[in-house]
């Protein structure tokens, strides 16, 4: 009945489920994610060394597979002597409550947004959608920018910031898929059954368009800590002492051309965290969406 | 006492190309436990006429711009929104066309027959799964216990359709009105359909309101019908009058084209021109372009009135009033 999953990526045939309802779920992606969150839980008590603390004699020591380095620190210490290995670990907790919070903010809110200005059209619509057309129309890392200087910087800024920022791709991308669903019989059948306008929206078309709300989150989870890594790596983030990924890839820029693993690994870390969100999401596109499943 | 009055009911569509009387002064009305039938054409205003009796007409394209539609003496044009919320459903009904989407695939069919009834009765736990699976058997569901656990996909188009017609008729409404209920099924289901829906009928003494462009379906199922035609009703009358005694030249047309199996007929005639479009129609009688019985006294600017032509039978056609 449903066709075989085309395989889009080299990493996904590597290794894989043939059968079930796990069928083509990116494996190697799935593990980089869960170790992510589960070293955002547990950074603090897994991290060999502090994250802050500066231990000057032990400065650019290089990784374990270049000469001079070694197991003590496997990825090397940067130029304040802080292991880079456990700044990694320590600094994936604000990343992963950034992207949860604004993918619950701005993610939730856009999505209800455009729920109802799909649903009832006319002049709410208008006003809903041309709200949205402005704030996509600023170049989001100057408003980012912007609002993290004028209310100064900090985590809940950065939140706010990106979630005002993200809820217009949401409400953009659900209001089209409401338009479509809002004219199927169903949703007919439900007002002549007397149906209140809240309940329709909520029991008929929020779970008939959440495939795509569910996609857009995972696809845009990605896109935030890249926006937050950015926010930080240009000094309008989450400010120091905690050690973003951003802000450990600013470090390092200065030292890049010789001792380039203290912007590397951060780097890598990050890309590959993102990288594996994409991947995710197109795999839930790929089962969710009732398009591909039909035959 | 009717149970329905409709008086001249106008639905138009403000459209950039100017406005679409879908529903141009249709008045009839409906007894308890009455069928009506309205047939016509595709885009007559058929559906529209259903549509505005639900107040469900789609906003803000178009409006229901005049008229009274009484159920039970009561005005549905003057209740609000959230009375007529509670109207729905309750007192009058709705069966669509296409059962294939009429459900809702991320529910399952228990869900969908409690909604209703959570709605207007306000039941909960096993009372309402009791009443779901009492309305399930009204329908003549097999098993409904199992069946309200089961998604719409698993179900056929007549069991489907089934289901629509349980949700409907769930909280008893007076009044049913079914929209081309069997245009989308095959024959043999066809007949299951119109025959269960006879059957509630003599069952729960419902009244019904029953659209198609199928006269062999109205022979079966209907009392009474009204032939529409550019957003009017162009005749009216007992069914076994209107087969035998069609009046108005386009019913007369309708009546011509049917394919009889009794009789051997040559080519079966048809209706030449097309309908007008609804966004100009003329003045006049808007079926004299495609007449083959127009003549002088047909005046063109002005639309025909309705004359008795038999007991409970009128027709709105000028060849009527020379006399």
């Amino acid at each position: 009945m449903i066709p075989p999953i085309k395989n889009l990526s080299p990493l996904r045939s590597w290794i894989q489920f043939k059968t079930g309802p796990l069928r083509g779920f990116p494996i190697i992606p799935g593990f980089i994610i869960f170790l992510f969150v589960f070293t955002a839980f547990f950074g603090e008590i897994l991290a060999p060394y502090s994250a802050t603390e500066l231990n000057l004699p032990d400065k650019f020591i290089p990784p374990f597979f270049q000469a001079n380095g070694s197991m003590s620190h496997p990825l090397g210490t940067d130029m304040l002597g802080r292991d880079i290995l456990s700044r990694i670990i320590v600094g994936a907790a604000p990343s992963l409550i950034v992207a949860l919070t604004v993918v619950i903010l701005g993610g939730v809110g856009g999505s209800a947004l455009g729920i109802i200005s799909g649903y009832y059209g006319g002049k709410v619509d208008v006003v809903l959608m041309r709200a949205a057309d402005a704030t996509l129309s600023f170049p989001i890392i100057l408003v980012a920018m912007l609002l993290a200087v004028t209310l100064g910087p900090s985590i809940r800024n950065v939140i706010l910031a990106i979630s005002i920022i993200i809820w217009a791709r949401y409400a953009r991308v659900v209001r089209g898929e409401v338009l479509s669903v809002r004219e199927r019989d169903f949703v007919a059948l439900a007002k002549v059954a007397g149906a209140s306008g809240p309940r329709i929206m909520f029991r008929h078309i929020f779970p008939n368009v959440m495939h795509t709300i569910l996609v857009m989150i995972t696809l845009q989870v990605g896109f935030i800590i890249v926006l937050e890594a950015t926010l930080s790596f240009l000094g309008a983030g989450i400010p120091p002492p905690t050690p973003v990924w951003g802000s450990l890839i600013a470090e390092g820029k200065m030292y890049i051309a010789g001792e380039w693993w203290i912007s590397f690994f951060p780097g890598l870390s990050l890309a590959l965290v993102v990288l594996s969100f994409n991947m995710l999401g197109d795999w839930l596109r790929e089962v969710l969406d009732p398009k591909l499943r039909q035959v | 006492m009717n149970l329905l009055e409709v008086k001249d009911l106008r639905t138009h569509f403000f459209t950039r190309w100017g406005t679409v009387k879908a529903v141009d002064g249709v008045t009839f009305s409906l007894k308890e436990r009455e069928t009506l039938g309205i047939v016509g054409e595709s885009g007559c205003g058929k559906s529209m006429t259903c549509l505005s009796l639900m107040r469900l007409v789609p906003e803000p394209a178009g409006r229901i711009v005049g008229g009274q539609i009484l159920l039970r003496g009561e005005d549905l044009l003057k209740k609000t929104e959230k009375e007529m919320r509670r109207i729905r459903g309750a007192k009058l009904s709705m069966i669509l066309q296409d059962p294939m989407t009429s459900l809702n695939p991320v529910f399952t069919i228990g869900d969908q027959i409690k909604e209703a009834i959570t709605i207007h009765r306000g039941l909960k736990g096993r009372s309402l799964w009791e009443r779901a699976v009492e309305v399930l058997k009204m329908v003549r569901i097999s098993s409904p216990e199992q069946r309200l656990r089961n998604w719409p996909h698993q179900l056929s188009g007549g069991m489907r359709q089934r289901v629509v017609g349980a949700i409907s008729l769930s909280c008893e409404p007076g009044l049913l009105i079914a929209d081309e209920p069997t245009t989308s099924l095959d024959a043999t289901i066809q007949v299951q359909i119109l025959h269960l829906l006879r059957t509630l009928q003599e069952e729960s003494g419902l009244a019904l309101i029953f659209v198609t462009h199928d006269l062999g379906i109205v022979a079966r199922m209907c009392n009474r019908v009204a032939v529409m035609y550019a957003g009017k009703i162009v005749e009216m009358a007992e069914v076994r009058d209107l087969f035998n005694h069609p009046a108005h030249p386009y019913t007369q047309g309708l009546m011509r084209a049917i394919p009889r199996i009794d009789k051997k007929v040559g080519r079966l005639t048809s209706i030449a021109g097309e309908p007008p479009r609804l966004h100009q129609v003329p003045p006049g009688c808007a079926f004299a372009s495609r007449c083959s019985s127009v003549r002088d006294y047909c005046r063109p600017d002005q639309y025909p009135p309705r004359f008795e032509v038999g007991r409970d039978h009128w027709i709105s056609c000028w060849k009527y009033a020379k006399g």
